[in-house]
């Protein structure tokens, strides 16, 4: 797959998920939710779009949104959230071998389907890419 | 104005909120939130309010308190740094907010008061 589709995916595919899980953890920690649920997702992506290298834009949005969790869970001791943390830790070490950013990003995309399946979060999304193509995620 | 001065309205609400000024904590927040959406909305088609609305929505997730003053500070200097470092141009107003955003950080862990370290950030930040 073209890099650049590729990086889109996984971005959208952390921005998703993390979006659905915020909205989930908001249920049990109030009282953030006067925001819309888009916003997560948007914080992530707006950020990302904007760095010219793929992978460090990938590493970035990893990074970025495993902290916010770490902070997150010194108070809220839900599992997801605990899940979530784990697996960006895993894919933020793997981002950050000097692999190959087609290899490296296929497989972060890949950890973060395998745990929005597993953890009952959307398991496809449609999504439009900033050219106008529209693309059906992977799992 | 002394900085030190608690207004009778704030009431301790768990360890690291104990004496934070909402008043100043909101300033500062909205103040990062307004920066990055000012940087964001020239570069992406989103519009500045949908990048505050996403920038205030994430930090509010951890609350009115100190780590979320740090996190806020943080994840702002990550980014700036990570854009500094592969911008294939050079951008003088890109360093001018990462050097910005550093100082932040950095200012939020000296060993003062919060309210005064907020107050000393606004302060610096407006005069830029």
């Amino acid at each position: 797959m073209d890099i650049k589709k590729l990086r889109f995916e996984m971005i959208m595919s952390l921005a998703f998920m993390h979006s659905e899980l915020m909205d989930r953890v908001i249920t049990v920690t109030p009282p953030a939710n006067k925001y819309p649920k888009s916003a997560y997702a948007d914080s992530v992506t707006a950020d990302a779009h904007i760095i010219p290298d793929d992978k460090t834009a990938c590493l970035y949005s990893v990074k970025r949104v495993r902290m916010l969790y770490m902070r997150l869970m010194e108070t809220n001791e839900n599992e997801e959230l605990q899940a979530a943390y784990t697996v960006l830790t895993v894919v933020m070490k793997e981002l950050e071998l000097p692999y190959d950013a087609q290899f490296a990003i296929t497989n972060a995309l890949n950890r973060l389907n395998a745990f929005r399946r597993e953890h009952g979060l959307a398991a496809s999304v449609i999504v439009d890419m900033p050219d106008g193509i529209e693309l059906m995620n992977a799992d | 104005m002394n900085i030190f001065k608690l207004s009778p309205r704030q009431t301790p609400r768990a360890t690291n909120t104990i004496f934070m000024n909402t008043k100043l904590f909101n300033e500062y927040i909205s103040l990062l939130a307004s920066l990055h959406a000012g940087f964001m909305s020239q570069h992406f088609s989103l519009v500045a309010h949908a990048v505050i609305t996403a920038f205030e929505a994430e930090v509010g997730l951890l609350g009115e308190t100190e780590e979320a003053a740090k996190y806020a500070a943080k994840r702002l200097s990550d980014y700036y740094s990570a854009l500094v470092n592969n911008q294939p141009m050079a951008n003088a107003k890109l360093k001018i907010i990462d050097d910005m955003m550093a100082q932040v950080v950095e200012t939020l862990e000296w060993g003062i008061h919060i309210n005064a370290r907020l107050e000393t950030i606004i302060l610096n930040i407006k005069t830029i």
